[in-house]
């Protein structure tokens, strides 16, 4: 069997751009990050272009059918990639002010990078499983990355261990569907699937399977890690975990859902549903009790999971594309929130374990102080929330609208209600930062944004507001992504 | 001796008992992160076993070549949670689990 390494091109940049990173931090143990950092915004811009220099959809399975690479797969790596690129545009300051700037930190953001890659496009159990491993493993490292913090090291430690055990389930579910299958490529496994071979264990494995993918997607009762990890990770990390990984758990469900195990597709309903509810109750509720901006935005990623699942859980091309343009929605707007707070300078107590510039208390009366920030933070801030004509309002109303044309009317009526819960405590941010007055407590020092970064961040906050007003553009292109690559039988 | 070789389903209830108890292991351990660590990776083992058993059983290859990639992934799992061990034992001075519980809420 012979196979062209050319339309791997992507993955094997990324790839040299480690080699070479680690190189240079072996040969000059003592340097700074700067190299490192041009390196990996070389490599990732490297990869986008080359990701649709490659790209021929006509033809869309890779070594022997272990990867694909279609219209879809474009799509979301593409998103990937400019999440990454962008994560470390705005982490840059961030990254400085907690010594963090080393060659080290590039090195495990790339890992993560390529394992999130591999994830999008696997379309066999082994690339599948190994590349969930390898975005998850450098994370538990980012994570405790500011070994000096005692609240980074607990998180990592947390995260690590609930996350090995979460992968440890996905792989037993993948022994059992393996088992009930005798086949590991996805495809073989959607043909035995279908002709009913080995049910029971095939139900014990999707159980186990659904387990894994909540757990990287925080859904409730999954969710247990992420304001642990949001709070105690550095902010750029903390950014990372919450937009990219997303994106390639959402496509290893919205696959595994399709393809191999559509047969089971009743059974998925029924759990997922289950998962969204909780997620979306969960997510509004607990986090209007959050003080702490970090753990605000993680209880708000455990809501907008549950949002997603709705969009899944419909299992027709309709809720697909839903799904695949609501996450792209949170992704946008998740980015700006936390691009806002990373221009902010948080400072580490460690005497009692607390850090300020991440509180919802410092960012009282900020529009004073610094409008741009304010503004782009509202942005954010009404995005996810919902509030047309912004773009999370039509990421939202495409699930809700695909849970309800599926007949998932209650889910639908669930999903309105805690959007309503939730959109309490992103205005209330909004209100905190608009029409309050200074912080009586000792207001924080503001450093400068920075050039870059300040555009970069308008952009991505213009991008928003004209994406909500026109919001069939990418409506258009996901719907379109996704004909395609149905089109050609796998998804 | 007829009857008393190992079938399928004995290799199948070994890796569930392994995942049972790797899994009482993390639940009802409250003392030692190390013993955390060698419980998450039983779970591994036991899926592990699951492949090996079932490869065996329909003669299919790809079953045991997943078990080779899992085991190096095994080992830098393990690699990591040790670093991260070491971490917490030189910021703290102890590994006890108890002491995992500043962040909450």
């Amino acid at each position: 069997m012979t196979f062209s390494l050319i339309p791997l091109l992507p993955e094997l940049t990324l790839l040299a751009a480690l080699a070479l990173i680690l190189l240079m931090s072996v040969l000059r143990p003592s340097q700074d990050g700067t190299a490192a950092y041009g390196i990996t915004q070389l490599a990732l811009w490297g990869a986008l272009l080359s990701l649709w220099w490659t790209q021929d959809i006509t033809n869309p399975q890779l070594i022997g059918g272990m990867l694909l690479r279609n219209a879809l797969t474009l799509l979301l790596q593409s998103a990937a990639l400019l999440g990454v690129s962008l994560t470390l545009v705005y982490g840059r300051a961030a990254l400085i002010r907690q010594q963090l700037w080393q060659p080290e930190t590039f090195l495990l953001f790339l890992c993560s990078t390529l394992g999130v890659l591999a994830v999008i496009g696997a379309y066999h159990f082994v690339p599948l499983y190994l590349g969930l491993e390898l975005m998850a493993l450098p994370l538990y490292a980012m994570v405790a990355l500011r070994k000096d913090d005692a609240l980074s090291i607990e998180a990592g430690l947390k995260y690590f261990f609930l996350g090995a055990l979460a992968s440890g389930f996905m792989l037993y579910g993948i022994s059992l569907v393996y088992g009930a299958t005798g086949s590991l490529e996805l495809f073989a496994v959607g043909l035995a699937a279908e002709s009913g071979s080995g049910s029971a264990l095939l139900l014990l494995g999707l159980v186990f399977i659904v387990a894994g993918v909540a757990f990287k997607l925080s859904a409730v009762p999954f969710h247990m890690w992420a304001p642990d990890v949001y709070r105690g990770a550095p902010t750029t990390v903390a950014l990372f975990v919450s937009t990219v990984p997303k994106l390639a758990a959402a496509v290893l469900l919205l696959r595994l859902m399709s393809d191999p195990l559509v047969s089971l597709l009743p059974y998925w309903q029924g759990v997922l549903a289950l998962l969204a509810v909780l997620s979306m109750a969960v997510g509004a509720v607990v986090a209007i009790a959050q003080s702490n901006l970090k753990r605000m935005l993680a209880y708000s990623t455990i809501g907008h999971m549950g949002y997603l699942l709705l969009g899944a859980l419909a299992g027709d091309s309709y809720g697909f594309s839903a799904a695949v343009f609501y996450i792209l929605t949170y992704v946008l707007s998740n980015l700006v929130a936390f691009g806002v707070l990373l221009s902010m300078n948080e400072t580490l107590d460690d005497e009692n374990m607390l850090s300020r510039g991440s509180d919802l208390e410092d960012f009282r009366g900020l529009y004073r102080r610094s409008p741009i920030r304010a503004i782009l933070m509202t942005l954010a801030m009404l995005s996810l929330a919902g509030v047309p004509p912004l773009l999370g309002f039509y990421g939202k109303f495409a699930v809700i609208s695909a849970a309800f044309y599926s007949g998932f009317v209650w889910l639908a009526i669930v999903a309105i209600i805690t959007s309503v819960i939730a959109a309490f405590y992103y205005l209330r941010l909004v209100r905190l930062m608009l029409f309050s007055g200074p912080n009586e407590g000792g207001e924080i020092a503001l450093p400068s944004i920075g050039v870059v970064p300040c555009v970069v961040l308008t952009l991505n906050g213009a991008a928003l507001l004209a994406l909500g007003v026109f919001p069939s553009v990418l409506l258009d292109v996901v719907a379109q992504a996704l004909a395609w690559a149905g089109l050609l039988g796998v998804f | 001796m007829p009857g008393l070789e190992p079938t399928l389903t004995h290799y199948l209830l070994l890796a569930a008992a392994l995942l049972v108890i790797s899994v009482v292991g993390i639940i009802a351990n409250r003392r030692n992160v190390l013993v955390l660590l060698m419980a998450v990776e039983l779970v591994l083992l036991a899926a592990n076993l699951n492949f090996v058993a079932f490869s065996a059983h329909y003669g299919d290859l790809s079953g045991q070549v997943m078990t080779m990639f899992v085991l190096a992934t095994v080992a830098v799992e393990s690699a990591i949670g040790l670093a991260l061990l070491i971490l917490l034992f030189r910021r703290r001075g102890t590994i006890a689990v108890q002491t995992l519980s500043v962040l909450k809420g």
